[in-house]
């Protein structure tokens, strides 16, 4: 594991929608892009490019802007959980993608073996089974 | 650093505390403790033995539950980072120190490296920042 620069959190998410060549999976219950092209921007620029970008929320919570964003949309009950990779990097945080000041830690998972502990024990075991598309 | 079985988390938490020789941290920006009283048994435990226990709490979000708590209370502006750490090992998480079902991961840091990674992270980002509450 590699803990990231407070300052670099958010830059550091942007990056890797930038430098995604396969896939993207956002897990951020609660978000806020208003105000806050960049990321926008750069996950839609990803999806024109043809990455596969998933973006998981909190059921209920709505978009708070995120209403032109080209991705797949899902809703997940009681979804608390932050979690971001492309096929090149994967990131756990403390943080939603919200553009605040946010005191919030994020961890660069720099082992395989840190990288299957989360996806096979948290993203397949407690996301996908209950994750619905969301209504657009 | 190793994944926690979700339905783990607060036992590892409490064996942390439980095992704490010097100190315990608790940083949880939302918490409400009604109902956890072997979380709050274990942190009056620790205290009653010696141990320096800190809870840093997000600032003006109240602390129901911890009345009782034998802890030092501090507030941290804009807080949302949660950890738990004593002197040998580390815990963090997505999760606040509030009883709900919702769907969190949690890590153990059993490394001494992450542990004093995360310490770092503390020490640089929330404790300079923190103001004793009581």
């Amino acid at each position: 594991m590699k803990l990231v620069d407070l300052k670099e959190n958010l830059n550091t998410i942007i990056s890797l929608v930038e430098n995604a060549e396969g896939f993207v999976v956002l897990i951020s219950p609660f978000n806020d892009f208003e105000g806050w092209n960049r990321l926008g921007d750069a996950i839609n620029n990803a999806a024109e490019r043809g990455v596969d970008v998933k973006y998981y929320i909190r059921k209920g919570e709505g978009y708070n802007g995120m209403e032109g964003l080209k991705v797949n949309l899902f809703e997940v009950p009681a979804l608390h959980a932050k979690m971001y990779c492309s096929e090149k990097e994967t990131y756990i945080s403390s943080g939603n993608l919200t553009n605040d000041k946010n005191i919030n830690w994020y961890i660069k998972l720099d082992t395989q073996e840190e990288v299957s502990q989360l996806v096979n024990e948290f993203y397949k075991k407690q996301i996908l089974p209950v994750a619905v598309p969301y209504p657009r | 650093m190793k994944i926690i079985n979700p339905a783990e988390s607060i036992n590892t938490i409490i064996s942390m505390i439980d095992h704490a020789k010097d100190y315990v941290v608790l940083v949880s920006p939302y918490t409400d403790l009604n109902g956890w009283e072997n979380l709050k048994e274990a942190i009056n435990n620790a205290s009653g033995r010696g141990i320096e226990v800190s809870y840093y709490v997000r600032e003006k979000e109240g602390v129901p539950g911890t009345e009782e708590l034998d802890v030092s209370l501090y507030e941290v502006s804009n807080l949302h980072a949660k950890i738990f750490f004593s002197e040998r090992i580390a815990v963090i998480g997505s999760a606040h120190l509030k009883y709900n079902e919702d769907i969190n991961w949690t890590f153990v840091l059993d490394q001494q490296s992450e542990h004093h990674d995360m310490q770092d992270f503390f020490e640089k980002n929330i404790k300079p920042f923190a103001k004793r509450k009581r």
